[in-house]
């Protein structure tokens, strides 16, 4: 795990504070519902693109990593979402 | 994994087709009052220098009236279903005023939390700390509204016709900005606290249990099947579990420190 994160030092960087800035956004938008979905939305799509050009990069993109990336960022829009209705 | 988040949020929102189930399941509980109310709306607006607001008897039944009607109709808006506005209200409470203002709420927990959010919205901030209003009415009702039991707190402003207006800028009257919380039966209290002690599971609170047990679940696979890989020495054909645990932790914080409640921009 740590020569992982040592590789991937600048990627994982990224990671961290995207994350950071998402907690950051999406609380300090309330109590507006709508900016909170689309914040998360933003995450998700965020997360995902993140995901295949951290792969992409490191040249072990597959199509199995594009659906993973997916459906991670889908499940934890959807989570989010469903708690903001 | 997706179907079964769905799966559940359907099934507790499912629930408000069956009222006595509802009431007994996922239950009720608010503590939100109108004298808490109307000291943090004073304290707020000391805060910023201005003056403090009164209580009218007469706003305060508008506000009741409002947010009756929102319960008997079954809407959460600034305008009724007919057309009835704000300033509707207030006229038929026999108010003569000069300058009016509406916040609504819904679905708070405390009355602090109603200010604050009134105080983070921009246009219910407008309202909040206006210079030119002197009387306040409130409403702190409960009821089902579209199938949940929740609380609207109706929040009216008003410049009395017979005061001067302070700002330069307001020559003319404007009407109010208006924001909906709904009620449907329940008792309705004006300037009191109502509260249900015993039902404390609110459906916001049953569903984030709900989701932080399925996001820790996945979040202990996650790291089970990393633990397994990485012991028999697997190839991976697919990503990396770190990233993976880390937004989903990251989801998990924010389920835990969600805040419920809706104010009407």
């Amino acid at each position: 795990m740590k020569k992982f994160l040592q590789q991937n030092q600048f990627a994982y960087l990224i990671l961290f504070l995207l994350l950071a800035l998402f907690v950051i956004m999406f609380l300090q938008s309330w109590p507006n519902r709508l900016l909170q979905r689309t914040i998360a939305v933003g995450f998700g799509a965020t997360y995902f693109i993140w995901g295949v050009i951290t792969h992409t990069k490191s040249k072990r993109i597959t199509m199995e990593v594009v659906f993973e990336y997916l459906g991670v960022a889908a499940l934890a829009t959807l989570l989010i979402i469903l708690i903001t209705l | 994994m997706i179907l079964l988040v769905l799966a559940v949020f359907s099934l507790i929102n499912a629930v408000r087709f069956f009222p006595s189930l509802a009431d007994r399941v996922l239950g009720y509980s608010s503590n939100i009052d109108v004298n808490t109310l109307l000291s943090e709306v004073n304290a707020r607006r000391q805060e910023l220098g201005l003056n403090q607001v009164v209580l009218s008897e007469q706003l305060n039944q508008a506000a009741l009236a409002k947010a009756q009607d929102m319960f008997s109709d079954q809407y959460w808006a600034h305008v009724a279903p007919d057309g009835k506005q704000a300033w509707d209200f207030i006229k038929e409470a026999n108010y003569s005023y000069k300058y009016a203002g509406e916040n609504l709420a819904r679905d708070f927990d405390t009355s602090s939390q109603v200010v604050q959010a009134w105080m983070d919205s921009p246009s219910h901030r407008e309202n909040m700390v206006n210079p030119d209003f002197t009387n306040m009415g409130l409403a702190v009702v409960n009821g089902n509204l579209k199938g949940f039991n929740t609380t609207l707190v109706v929040q009216l402003f008003a410049v009395p016709q017979a005061a001067q207006i302070k700002s330069a800028n307001r020559q003319t009257m404007t009407l109010p900005k208006a924001a909906e919380p709904n009620f449907s039966e329940g008792g309705l209290v004006a300037g009191q606290r109502k509260t249900n002690s015993e039902l404390i599971f609110s459906p916001l609170n049953v569903t984030r249990a709900v989701f932080l047990v399925i996001v820790m679940l996945i979040v202990l696979t996650l790291i089970y099947d990393a633990l397994v890989a990485k012991n028999h020495k697997y190839s991976r054909l697919a990503g990396e579990n770190f990233a993976h645990v880390a937004v989903f932790i990251t989801i998990a914080f924010l389920l835990i420190l969600f805040k419920g409640g809706m104010v009407l921009p």
